[in-house]
């Protein structure tokens, strides 16, 4: 259990500034993403921490130890990557069992059998220790991975794009899971993803990167109702937000803000409501593009005046395409972006 | 513009049964995707209507013209492959052009086909780039371009989405349903995504391991599924699924879980007293309730934003519902939830659908196991 | 003492570097030097001379037969080896295109329908297991009931032969690289099987055609035995008459044989660097999403 904090982190490949500046403070037992595209440095910053490779500039703290000239295998760090290097030869006990048994002074016999079958239950694959590690299904195999970095107990565990090899209802599945054991444990993890869901269903705080800079670092919530700037408010959210010019609504909306005016008005498809065209509620008048009904929900794609809005409903009047419809907002969900695409307080 | 029909399509891959009397009817002009997890033989239809694997039974009709023999140039069919399958040596212009250069349309036409084509899919100003220097987005044009590009009676899609990211995806996703509407061509599209299988298509074929499970609307696969397979394929998070017992009392019957009861209030066939069956209830027709309700505990929360996926145990077993905005839960915290009795679904050991609600609130009703 | 020890290792490392490549390139600079000396300085007694004293082109005026006057005593042979270059391209062009027509059909095959079963490939890989001087002699006999013996086209048939089973594996990786399904489309698209090889598929892999044609040219180029056995006069190839660049006056005519050796070298390098573009991999990128 340990706490990181990364002090101006800097890495320079010869052309390009992979992680620029960055500061970030993980505190013990927290797990935290870090959430962006790729190529935004994510990848680079876990390697940095884990020690596979070296800053260009800046610390790394391990309870505040500095960690610059430690060797990787000296940090006591956990691994689990998107392609599960386990060892298919094995059974899933053996692969449990191995870095236990790799130790230099290896716990005796049957505490390392207690260790394994306690891991196994709590990662799910108590029923299936004894076969063969190659024939397991794709998902056991991520489970056998996540298990066996699990019991050597590292101080940080680090786990990179994990499910992205998985099937859809299996990764929702394990999302659960997952999160549920580190609560359990209380390890420290460090979440890399390039997909928002795993981010924001998972993490206690993400870590937004764009281009090797932090975007926004806080709760999942606050990220989604509060983003910095335009770029975490385009990335997070499965159904993208709405954007459009500040002036084309009306000015009672807008929050006058101390400096800059606010060029670029936002809102969750979700917090727009499709009303009549002459409800005194619209703020807005579109025309329907499309319906496409997800079952659970809709999504209804609007065109107005050349911008596309969307509006996710629960499934109940729709509205004919075609139809003109009036659209009436929650003000106090109305993100407004300055000219840089700051967050407008 | 033509309908496509399978009939008894069986193709298989050594001891591999790939598909198993595949017979499916698509309609002139019809959008019709076949949904299935990864292995279900969608690739294996795709290049079986197209000519590229020969079936082992069953026969391909385009306007009910047998074509099953037909050489796949002769078919007039086009096909966008997963890999896309751009020629790598040729340029936009030169891989838009080959369709037609084959069939020995002239030079002229080739170019005001192409230049039309390129304008319908934004990728005007690529025309003399390599494949090579074009990004995800714009190769995923191209390929549907030289499918397009040739006007055929049907055009088949192998996972035409699944290399673009989430963004990507989303808008390739409305303006390819746009285009399809506007062309009104017959297509085949193959996909493993529920989202794209219910929002696309005006109808889905659900396969399993080369056999179809159902063809129907989206919303009817996904509010009546034949079987709780189908269930699960479709919707996110899935369906969930409560093993419980068939006891029948009073001559009614009852599904009994340790924590609650289901309880059918018209008779119900093909379930016999004392098996094994299952409750099936999606994660939004699952709700947070402050008085009534199954108590449980929360397992996780899993906020999206807009909505947050609560993991919560009952009886042993996790149940994810949804609920609107953030939860406020924290892990081990004591809930009570409500099952929406008009959007429940039974199946029989084996899995069949017996019976789905499907908004009708008059056929089941729920009951707490220790109140009865 | 870190880094004294780091760059003590440095320092041995270069040596070693220096004295291995020193190794390999000591018959090079032997033969370059050597093209350029005149006859006295090619093997004085008790003398090593590293660096030509009096620089000659003669040497290569006589290869080339571009001089009649010669320093060259009792000599036995002509030096010029005009001829038996043209005779050697000639030979090789012939036999390489064979090798390539048969071989990249043959790889083709086996690459996209599995022709001949899983063990076809290993069978014609095991073609060149033997070596070529075992069956030599029976080709001989062979070749003379054909009529064939110090022609064109017994040395043709002989260079595609023993060189197609190269074609076979290098052209069978690169088709294998090549997705199957840019074939397919190219069928879809109206081609036929043979359309679709040629417009479709060798143009993605021309770098790997290049490359492969270059090697079987160099083989056969270089091919010493199979000339010596089976041609007499009509064909002479360069490195048969390499071979007999030997003189009663002056024993092994090296100035002359230094510079043929060199001018041997040049085809192969001058193909190599016009071709070299395409022999960088990674043509394919972007014609399937990874």
């Amino acid at each position: 259990m340990t706490a990181i904090r990364l002090e101006r982190l800097t890495k320079d490949f010869r052309s390009v500034l992979a992680v620029d500046n960055l500061d970030l403070s993980i505190s013990d037992g927290e797990f935290v993403a870090l959430l962006g595209p790729s190529g935004c440095g994510k990848t680079t910053t876990m390697n940095m921490i884990a020690g596979m490779e070296t800053p260009t500039r800046g610390q790394i703290y391990f309870d505040e130890r500095a960690m610059s000239g430690v060797a990787p295998g000296k940090r006591n760090v956990g691994f689990v990557f998107q392609n599960y290097a386990i060892f298919t030869h094995m059974t899933v006990q053996e692969n449990l069992s191995f870095g236990l048994r790799a130790r230099k002074h290896a716990p005796r016999r049957e505490e390392i059998d207690r260790e394994v079958k306690r891991i196994a239950e709590i990662v799910g694959v108590a029923s299936i220790l004894d076969r063969k590690a190659g024939r397991l299904s794709v998902n056991d195999m991520q489970k056998v991975a996540l298990g066996r970095s699990m019991i050597v107990q590292p101080a940080i565990f680090l786990l990179d794009e994990p499910f992205s090899n998985l099937d859809a209802a299996f990764r929702a599945y394990m999302r659960a899971e997952l999160k549920h054991i580190q609560h359990d444990i209380g390890q420290t993890m460090i979440y890399v993803t390039h997909d928002q869901v795993e981010a924001m269903s998972m993490a206690d705080r993400i870590a937004v990167m764009d281009q090797g800079v932090l975007q926004q670092y806080a709760t999942p919530m606050e990220v989604y109702e509060r983003p910095a700037n335009t770029f975490v408010a385009r990335f997070v959210g499965s159904n993208p937000i709405n954007f459009l010019p500040a002036s084309e609504l009306p000015a009672h909306l807008l929050r006058k803000g101390g400096g800059d005016e606010p060029l670029t008005a936002a809102i969750r498809p979700e917090y727009l409501t499709i009303v009549a065209p002459d409800c005194d509620r619209a703020a807005l008048r579109a025309k329907v593009n499309l319906v496409e009904p997800l079952g659970a929900k809709d999504v209804i794609h609007l065109a107005h005046d050349g911008q596309e809005l969307r509006v996710v409903s629960r499934p109940q009047r729709r509205p004919a395409l075609g139809e003109h419809v009036g659209i009436a907002l929650d003000p106090a969900r109305l993100l407004l972006f300055d000219d840089h695409g700051q967050a407008v307080s | 513009m033509a309908s496509v029909r399978t009939e008894a399509l069986t193709k298989r891959f050594g001891s591999i049964t790939a598909l198993r009397d595949v017979s499916l009817e698509i309609a002139d002009g019809e959008f019709f995707a076949v949904l299935g997890p990864p292995g279900a033989g969608k690739t294996t239809l795709l290049r079986t209507i197209i000519g590229l694997e020969t079936p082992d039974g069953g026969d391909v009709f385009v306007d009910e013209e047998r074509i099953t023999e037909t050489y796949p140039g002769d078919r007039d069919i086009a096909i966008m492959f997963q890999n896309l399958a751009l020629y790598p040596d040729k340029t936009v212009y030169g891989n838009l052009a080959f369709p037609l250069k084959q069939a020995r349309v002239p030079r002229r036409e080739i170019r005001r086909r192409i230049e039309e084509t390129a304008v319908k899919l934004h990728i005007e100003r690529l025309l003399e780039r390599k494949p090579a220097k074009l990004s995800g987005g714009e190769r995923q044009r191209v390929a549907l371009g030289r499918a397009l590009v040739r006007e055929p009676r049907a055009m088949l899609l192998d996972e035409p989405l699944s290399a673009l990211d989430a963004l990507l995806r989303l808008e390739m996703r409305s303006e390819l349903k746009r285009l399809q509407r506007d062309l009104g061509r017959t297509l085949i599209y193959v996909t493993h995504d529920q989202v794209e299988a219910m929002t696309m298509p005006d109808r889905v074929a659900v396969l399993r391991e080369g056999e179809v499970q159902q063809v129907g609307r989206p919303e009817e696969i996904y509010h009546r599924p034949s079987s709780h397979f189908v269930a699960s394929v479709i919707g996110s998070p899935p369906m969930n699924l409560i093993p419980a017992v068939v006891e029948s009392a009073n001559g009614r019957l009852r599904v009994v879980h340790d924590q609650f009861v289901v309880e059918a209030l018209a008779p119900v066939e093909r379930l016999s007293a004392g098996g094994s069956c299952y409750i099936g209830i999606r994660p939004e027709d699952v709700h947070l309730s402050s008085g009534e309700g199954f108590a449980g505990r929360v397992y996780a929360t899993e906020p999206l934003g807009g909505e947050t996926v609560v993991d919560v145990t009952i009886g042993g077993r996790i149940i994810k519902l949804i609920t609107a905005g953030a939860s406020g839960l924290s892990q081990d915290a004591p809930v009570r939830v409500t099952f929406d009795a008009s959007r429940l679904h039974l199946f029989d050991a084996d899995g069949t659908t017996v019976l789905s609600s499907a908004g009708d609130g008059s056929l089941l009703r729920v009951k707490d196991a220790g109140r009865t | 003492m870190r880094s004294r020890s780091v760059s003590l290792r440095g320092v041995g490392r270069l040596l070693a570097i220096v004295l291995v490549g020193a190794g390999f390139l000591a018959p090079l600079y032997w033969m370059v030097t050597m093209s350029f000396k005149p006859q006295a300085e090619w093997n004085p007694i008790g003398q090593t001379i590293w660096f030509p004293h009096h620089p000659t082109l003669d040497n290569f005026r006589n290869i080339l037969g571009l001089t009649s006057q010669n320093t060259v005593f009792f000599q036995a042979n002509s030096t010029d080896a005009s001829g038996p270059i043209v005779h050697s391209l000639i030979a090789a062009t012939g036999g390489t295109l064979i090798a390539l027509f048969i071989g990249v059909l043959a790889a083709y095959g086996i690459a996209r329908f599995r022709a001949g079963g899983r063990m076809l490939p290993f069978q014609i890989l095991q073609l060149r297991m033997f070596p070529p001087v075992a069956i030599i002699i029976p080709l001989l006999i062979m070749m003379s009931y054909l009529h064939l013996v110090d022609t064109y086209p017994g040395l043709w048939l002989v260079y595609g032969a023993v060189t197609f089973p190269f074609v076979v594996w290098l052209m069978r990786s690169f088709f294998q690289d090549l997705p199957r399904e840019i074939g397919e489309a190219a069928i879809v698209d109206g081609c036929t099987q043979w359309g679709a090889l040629f417009k479709a598929i060798l143009p993605n892999v021309k770098g790997g055609l290049a490359a492969t044609a270059l090697f079987v040219f160099i083989l056969n180029w270089s091919d010493f035995l199979i000339a010596l056995v089976l041609t007499q006069q009509n064909v002479v190839t360069a490195p048969v008459f390499l071979n007999s660049l030997q003189s009663a006056g002056a024993g092994q005519e090296y100035g002359p044989q230094a510079a043929l050796g060199l001018i041997l070298i040049l085809p192969p390098a001058i193909l190599g660097l016009v071709i070299q573009r395409y022999l960088v991999r990674g043509l394919t990128f972007g014609a399937i999403k990874r």
